[in-house]
């Protein structure tokens, strides 16, 4: 389970998160939806550290750690039982896909280098690039590259899958297979908090959805009460704006 | 016209400077390697914001890279002396000062003078690291040394090579300047041959073409490493 209480964030003057409060159970998908700007991929950042938050709490499992004052040693903690898909991919771009989805395993959780590769390779069969494992990033579509991303998140067997933004980078066309992926993976029981534009995804995928506006959570329920049963004027605008595109 | 200009000299000349490379070419490797160490750990010092350290590390960089090589190998020549008998006095100790070989204060005005400009080309190597791979090593959980060793530096070394090579290049030929301390170098050879034979045109013909002939290596060694790292022109390795 992961708890995150009274997150607080400020970049100079502009108060990006303003006491956020969430809580995901193991097994379940949360998407969180909401405007450009509004503060989720930032939310979804302080939860790894890519992003300090100047106040809150956040609990994983047995990892308790005040962000306010928290040390390496609490975010390394953190970030081990973590694991990032990023919206633009964040390949290492001088290894290929194999030595991308291995180096965690070899280097950070200190696997023998033919334990890593067996479950490198496995994990990349799972996304379907079992033909591409050789290939460096700027050999491989978008697409391909976000698969990699995610088979390197899977094999670090985290407790979390933090997912920004999968999908905002790529073709049009690339973005199903990419979601397609992500999907079976929720399916598994993977843990996931996922910030995402796509909208009949979210609805899909998630077991909750909460809606962001103004650096907080304005509502949340299951897909039901906020695409169907929507009680807030603010998530029914930002709705209709959605799906009127 | 035999008299004027004597094409046989060049070749002579060349004869009599070649034994003398190897001491041009200890210069340049020995102020290179010590070069690159230092100019890291100045680089570091500079990325990594330490306060103190950074602000020193600049104050030296624009030191060694504002005064003249030249001026820099007589305040070794000169300095080093100094201190030693400055430290005799005040510590009682029994260094030497008459016993230094000139290839020390040549060693030490090349290192120090090359690290600084080290320094910046490894500097700004590391900082054209993509941000977004050390987010990706970051949220894989690696630590900071782990970062560095894995993703910024492999990195930062393809970009680095073609500056560094630079680098190495002017150095040989900066080399030349340690003749004036009294070093039996490629220079101080050419200037001894000449001195004798009068040929003086002739001699640093030849002189010249040697210095040449050594930076086009150099030039040459460095594309091939150039080549070598960087990863956009590997070919995909199949495995079966």
């Amino acid at each position: 389970m992961i708890k995150l209480e009274g997150i607080e964030k400020s970049f100079g003057n502009n108060h990006v998160l303003r006491g956020v409060d969430l809580t995901v159970n193991t097994g379940e998908v949360v998407s969180i939806i909401g405007a450009s700007g509004s503060g989720k991929s930032t939310f979804l950042r302080t939860i790894n550290f890519l992003e300090r938050a100047d106040a809150g709490k956040i609990t994983l499992d047995d990892i308790c750690v005040d962000a306010a004052n928290a040390d390496k040693k609490d975010i390394l903690a953190l970030c081990r039982n973590t694991a990032m898909v990023f919206q633009s991919y964040n390949l290492f771009q001088h290894r290929t896909a194999l030595e991308n989805v291995m180096e965690a395993l070899t280097i950070v959780q200190k696997k023998p280098v033919q334990e890593a590769r067996a479950i490198a390779e496995e994990q990349l069969r799972r996304v379907g690039l079992s033909d591409r494992m050789n290939y460096y990033p700027h050999q491989l579509s978008g697409g391909q590259q976000q698969r990699v991303g995610i088979a390197r998140a899977l094999a670090i067997n985290p407790k979390v899958m933090l997912l920004d933004e999968p999908t905002s980078a790529l073709d049009p066309e690339m973005v199903g297979g990419v979601l397609d992926v992500i999907r079976s993976i929720a399916e598994q029981g993977l843990t996931m908090i996922i910030v995402t534009h796509e909208m009949a995804f979210a609805r899909d995928v998630s077991d909750r959805v909460a809606f962001f506006a103004d650096g907080n959570i304005v509502e949340s329920g299951t897909p039901e009460d906020i695409f169907v049963n929507t009680r807030e004027t603010r998530t029914k605008d930002f709705l209709k704006h959605m799906l009127a595109r | 016209m035999e008299n004027i200009f004597k094409p046989s000299a060049i070749l002579e000349g060349i004869k009599g400077i070649i034994p003398n490379i190897p001491i041009t070419l200890e210069i340049a490797v020995v102020a290179a390697i010590i070069g690159i160490i230092l100019g890291f750990i100045l680089a570091l010092f500079r990325v990594k914001k330490l306060p103190v350290l950074s602000q020193l590390a600049t104050l030296y960089i624009s030191f060694m890279r504002g005064t003249p090589l030249l001026v820099q190998i007589f305040l070794s020549y000169y300095g080093i002396p100094v201190m030693l008998n400055i430290l005799n006095y005040r510590f009682g100790t029994a260094f030497s000062i008459n016993k230094i070989p000139n290839m020390v204060f040549v060693y030490v005005a090349f290192s120090l003078n090359e690290a600084a400009y080290m320094a910046e080309a490894i500097r700004a190597a590391i900082l054209s690291v993509d941000r977004k791979d050390i987010e990706a090593a970051h949220s894989i959980g690696m630590t900071g040394g782990q970062t560095m060793r894995r993703v910024i530096l492999p990195q930062a070394m393809i970009v680095a090579i073609p500056n560094l090579g630079n680098s190495v290049i002017s150095l040989v030929k900066s080399t030349s300047l340690a003749f004036t301390i009294g070093v039996m170098d490629m220079m101080g050879r050419a200037k001894v041959i000449s001195g004798s034979n009068m040929r003086f045109f002739e001699v640093y013909i030849g002189l010249a073409l040697l210095y040449w002939v050594m930076c086009i290596i150099i030039e040459f060694v460095v594309n091939k490493l150039e080549k070598k790292f960087n990863i956009r022109e590997r070919k995909v390795v199949q495995n079966d």
